[in-house]
């Protein structure tokens, strides 16, 4: 039944093929009431005809016009309603505001970090400095001398006033001065025997071999 | 009678088809090929948006609209392939239902119109210099009678009534637009025709009354 109301209207609008026009117009020479039917929205639709058609005002079709002859003499003009510009004002400084904070949030963040990294590096640099300068006061007189199984004494040391333009005197007096200053350092032994002396002590030797 | 045509559009421009016309404004920005493409559609445009929303200033801002997104779209939007005026139709009808869905009310098209929106109406039709003045006034009965009626229809009927009478859309394109299906859209059309003739039937017997009364 929907079916033959929509095909009613295909009918009346000329929208259905040759053949099934043909197939309808013998169904409704078959039943009457189709045929009214028919015939009643062939005489509603035929009263549509006497829609009138209204234009716009000149004023706005020749503003339209220019605004399509404004927009191709400047490709690059966009037309914007009043109302969407002004909500693309707003989308602009928002997106401005927003690019403002992040901008100073990574240049903080920059920043911070880069005192992060130059404080220890400051520190440590201060450190290596003194250290320096330490063993700089040290080398010049630092002689620490040392003795080995065999009871032979060693001294070794730098000295920033010895250098390859020194002749062989200031040399060996610099060399008897650190020795002298070497021996110095030693220190007496008070308790020589102190180890041995305890009586539940047992005596040990040490051996090698020179392989 | 006001018809708004231009008259310097050249008798070369009325012979082609839209097609052509859209493609030379495209192209070469030929403002005479816009032009004639506005004077073949624009009574027809202006017509649906204004029974549908049934006032002049309303009517003014959403053919506007219209033709504003045509301009800026049509160089990005529109594919030649498709017709020009189904493009735009859609373009107005949107607009159109966006402008009745933000009102959220039933627009009665006939309590719409503006006080001299009738006549003015009727005065933008062509003069008929051999019709008398009865079947003038006629006439003009009819088609008042005829837009209230239609101004009485549910919002879905009228369009359909509209996009079909205006645009002699086929119902698969109404149908795609009004986002139905066919057999809806038939339907609506259906039904539409169905309450007009229930319309113009009761108007018959209240002045066949007023006659009997006024005997």
């Amino acid at each position: 039944m929907q079916n033959e109301e929509h095909t009613c209207i295909k009918y009346l609008m000329k929208e259905l093929d040759p053949s099934e026009a043909v197939l309808f117009e013998r169904k409704m020479m078959e039943d009457d009431d189709l045929l009214i039917e028919v015939e009643c929205m062939r005489k509603t639709l035929r009263r549509l005809d006497n829609l009138p058609e209204v234009d716009p005002p000149a004023h706005l079709t020749d503003m339209i016009v220019h605004k399509a002859a404004a927009r191709k003499s400047s490709p690059s003009h966009t037309i914007i309603p009043f109302n969407a510009q002004q909500s693309q004002t707003k989308y602009y400084a928002a997106a401005a505001i927003l690019a403002v904070g992040v901008t100073f949030g990574v240049l903080s963040l920059e920043s911070g970090l880069n005192q992060e990294k130059q404080q220890p590096n400051n520190s440590l640099t201060a450190e290596v400095q003194t250290r320096n300068l330490q063993n700089r006061e040290a080398g010049q007189s630092s002689v620490k001398p040392w003795i080995d199984r065999n009871n032979v004494l060693y001294f070794t040391g730098t000295s920033s006033s010895i250098n390859s333009n020194t002749s062989s005197t200031s040399y060996s007096a610099y060399m008897d001065s650190a020795l002298e200053e070497s021996l110095k350092k030693l220190k007496p032994i008070d308790e020589p025997l102190h180890f041995y002396n305890k009586t539940n002590a047992q005596e040990f030797q040490l051996t090698g071999t020179k392989n | 009678m006001m018809l708004q045509k231009s008259d310097n559009i050249s008798s070369k421009y009325e012979k082609l088809e839209d097609k052509e016309l859209v493609h030379r404004y495209r192209k070469n920005g030929d403002e005479q090929a816009f032009r004639e493409l506005m004077n073949r559609h624009q009574a027809k445009i202006y017509s649906f948006i204004y029974s549908m929303v049934g006032s002049r200033e309303v009517t003014n801002d959403i053919f506007q609209e219209t033709f504003t997104k045509v301009i800026t779209k049509m160089d990005d939007t529109y594919n030649e392939q498709g017709k020009w005026i189904a493009w735009v139709m859609r373009i107005a009808h949107n607009a159109t239902i966006d402008y009745l869905r933000k009102q959220k009310r039933f627009v009665d098209v006939s309590s719409n119109y503006d006080d001299d929106s009738k006549t003015d109406f009727y005065d933008r039709l062509p003069d008929e210099d051999l019709v008398s003045a009865q079947e003038q006034i006629e006439k003009d009965e009819a088609k008042n009678s005829l837009m209230k009626h239609i101004g009485e229809l549910p919002e879905e009927q009228r369009e359909v009534v509209m996009l079909r009478h205006y645009y002699e859309m086929p119902f698969k394109e109404i149908a795609e637009l009004t986002d139905v299906s066919i057999n809806t859209a038939l339907g609506r059309m259906r039904y539409a025709l169905i309450n007009l003739r229930k319309l113009f039937e009761k108007e018959k017997e209240e002045k066949g009354k007023d006659f009997k009364y006024a005997e």
